[in-house]
């Protein structure tokens, strides 16, 4: 009796398990949500989720533990992605799997189904994408499907809610056991008969048998590829309209992420300016020591508020952006454009992208590099990532453009328009350099081309804004603000001590300038950008507000209410064209920032790699700024 | 009937798969995506210099470097 109550209080933790697997990119993480509300990231392109994810919902009464396994396209390859989704099935801790299978590829998406059968029968086939099976004239006999297969077979379509509940029902009678599933003997058959095939025979066994329940189960096979789909790819693929569309969408994207964030961002400026008084108020009426008071409020509260104040706008509005673009199916015929260029450098098309995503916050960039399935390729690209100046650095950049290069007399919209394509011009120098850079590195490091390249092209689905719009500020936003916090505080209590502590009258960081002011003039700039650029290793956003009080010799990060202001400041301290140019290459070529390098340690786990990955954008930030400055003192 | 490798066949034209070179680095994913002998393979658009190329094949579309299509023999109808 205490025994099975025991059994009982253990299996109440959840009553059923049931395992989700499928190809990649058939909505296995959309139907994961669906059932149990929880928000992992989806995104349209085959092998995004590489962990495994759990999950859980409630069902008249019943406890459903859900584990989404990752895409895999069969169980016979011996990639981490395959191994932990046949492992998994094989072992007998679930009571069902859901195979997730696109409708709409039937044929292809049988393989799989065919190899899951001959490990476990408890299983259901969803057919997902349903809506777009019915669009594309495509009609499927389900119930031929579910005798071939021997489990029960439901349409559903995931993002649109539909067949859930019927999918649920089904899963809960294969794992009560009310309903009955059977092994089909011909499904066994081809793996017993295969022992000693090679790979390619047992696959092709495969391969033939799905085409054979297809054809039987498959009524109308409507039209493979739309012509909306097709007249779509044209612009996006043909050589003539390819790279002008590609360079609008990366300039839309830039310049909405670059000057969309101005009104939000004074906003934020604003309220945390009356926060700060608050505080202050607040302070001395509890007769908090002004030294300490100083360093939690000019110190830490300054530097925190101005780190968001820069970062936050752009990121809410370039990853929600980017995670649409992403959705559609946009993004792997950027790749397919790019791949030419990119296989040249010894990488592949797939590392635009994960430039791309560095654009936005470059630790989130190198996390994406794991959309590379070659290892050594994935190195390189997690090692250039940090070439392409993320959001933090765009305010910087900007600034500077605007202050020496922009003409301040004509209007607002004009300048932003110049601003952009002068920061575009930077943009692709920094491609070129990431290029170049790569390029050294595959001839450096001699490796078989293993792995190669294959790339899916998805149908374009339409994305589902709203819901992309919140996930990617929960999962992508949230994320860049709280290291941007986090790292802030000690940040600030730093810069506060070393302006504010002072020997002989002469403050820390004016020490630290001084020294090293000798090698910063050989670079172009002076001891004090230097020193900045240093300082910037936690976070790229504070590199202005510090030189402009190391300049300003004041005791707190200094805020400038305008750009003229900001080119007053600068030009009184000795800024220059080239100034403004060697501190622009160093801002774009100098170490990745502290939350990248973790980033890149974890990613990479390797130390060598991650050295390699600091000190290559420091050498060739020095390097450049060293001949620039070079040729304009001898010419100039 | 000719026999040609992938990368031979030409735009709107319909291929089918004999089978894939074992000097082909991708050889096993290649069959997992489908590239299995009787499967029938459309080319449909060409990327920069003709070195890459998406082809249709089973209802999905998959780029393939000309690189890689070498390895692959098909017969052209």
């Amino acid at each position: 009796m205490l025994f099975f109550n025991f059994r009982r209080s253990l299996k109440a933790q959840s009553d059923y398990i049931i395992a989700l697997a499928g190809n990649p990119n058939v909505g296995k993480t959309t139907l994961f949500n669906q059932l149990t509300g929880m928000n992992q990231h989806t995104g349209n392109w085959a092998g995004k989720t590489v962990t495994l994810t759990s999950g859980e919902f409630e069902f008249n009464d019943y406890l459903v533990k859900v584990v989404d396994l990752p895409g895999s396209y069969s169980l016979l390859c011996d990639s981490p992605e395959e191994i932990i989704t046949k492992d998994y099935i094989c072992s007998n801790e679930h009571n069902c799997v859901i195979i997730v299978a696109d409708a709409t590829a039937l044929e292809r998406n049988l393989n799989l189904v065919l190899q899951i059968l001959n490990l476990t029968s408890k299983a259901v086939l969803c057919l997902n994408f349903m809506d777009e099976v019915k669009k594309k004239g495509i009609e499927i006999d389900s119930a031929e499907l579910s005798l071939q297969l021997g489990i029960p077979v439901i349409p559903v379509s995931a993002s649109r809610k539909k067949g859930i509940n019927e999918l649920i029902d089904a899963v809960i009678g294969v794992s009560e056991g009310t309903t009955k599933t059977y092994c089909v003997n011909s499904i066994s058959d081809i793996f017993e008969s295969s022992t000693n095939d090679s790979y390619a025979e047992l696959s092709e066994k495969v391969s033939t048998y799905s085409k054979h329940i297809a054809e039987l189960c498959i009524c109308k096979k409507g039209e493979g590829y739309s012509t909306l789909h097709r007249k779509i790819d044209k612009l996006l693929l043909s050589p003539l309209t390819s790279v002008p569309v590609m360079i609008l969408v990366f300039a839309v994207v830039f310049w909405l992420t670059a000057f969309g964030a101005n009104y939000p961002g004074q906003l934020l400026n604003i309220v945390f300016d009356y926060l700060k008084t608050a505080l202050l108020n607040f302070m001395s009426a509890i007769n908090i020591p002004e030294v300490i008071c100083s360093l939690l409020i000019d110190g830490v509260y300054t530097t925190v508020t101005w780190v968001v104040s820069v970062m936050l706008p752009p990121a809410m509005i370039f990853f929600p952006l980017f995670a649409i673009l992403e959705d559609t199916g946009i993004l792997p015929r950027f790749a397919f454009n790019l791949d030419r260029i990119f296989s040249k450098a010894g990488s592949n098309g797939k590392q635009a992208l994960t430039m791309l995503m560095g654009f936005g916050c470059n630790a989130c960039g190198v996390m994406g590099c794991r959309i590379i399935r070659n290892p050594k390729e994935r190195l390189f690209a997690i090692a250039t990532n940090s070439f392409i100046p993320c959001n933090g650095r765009l305010p910087t950049l900007i600034a500077l453009i605007s202050v020496f290069i922009c003409d301040n007399s004509k209007g607002n919209f004009y300048n932003s328009l110049v601003t952009t394509g002068i920061l575009l011009l930077i943009l692709v120098f920094a491609v070129f350099v990431t290029l170049g850079v790569t390029f050294v590195m595959s001839r450096f490091s001699k490796s078989e081309n293993a792995g190669g390249f294959v790339l899916e092209l998805p149908p374009y689905r339409k994305p589902q804004i709203i819901k992309v719009i919140l996930l990617s500020i929960k999962e992508k936003v949230l994320y860049v603000l709280s290291r941007a916090v986090i790292v802030s505080v000690p940040v600030g209590a730093v810069i506060w001590i070393l302006t504010n502590v002072s020997i002989n009258e002469i403050s820390i960081l004016n020490y630290i300038t001084d020294f090293i002011e000798p090698f910063a003039l050989l670079l172009g700039v002076d001891g004090v950008i230097l020193t900045s650029v240093f300082l910037s290793f936690p976070a790229n956003e504070i590199l202005i507000p510090v030189i402009l009080m190391a300049y300003n010799t004041g005791s707190t990060l200094t805020d400038y209410s305008s750009l003229t202001e900001l080119g007053n400041i600068l030009t009184v301290n000795g800024w220059g064209i080239i100034t403004a140019l060697c501190t622009i290459i160093l801002c774009l070529f100098h170490f990745p920032c502290s939350t990248t390098c973790l980033s890149i340690k974890k990613e990479t786990g390797s130390n060598l790699w991650t050295f390699i990955s600091i000190i290559t954008p420091l050498v060739i930030g020095f390097t450049i700024c060293l001949i620039l400055n070079t040729i304009y003192r001898l010419f100039v | 009937m000719q026999y040609l490798t992938l990368n031979q066949l030409e735009i709107g034209n319909k291929g089918n798969i004999l089978n894939i070179n074992k000097k082909c680095n991708n050889r096993l994913r290649l069959l997992d995506l489908g590239f299995t002998y009787n499967t029938d393979i459309y080319p449909i658009w060409n990327g920069f210099g003709k070195k890459i190329t998406a082809y249709l094949i089973k209802g999905t579309l998959i780029a393939l470097r000309s690189d890689e299509a070498k390895h692959i023999n098909v017969i052209q109808k």
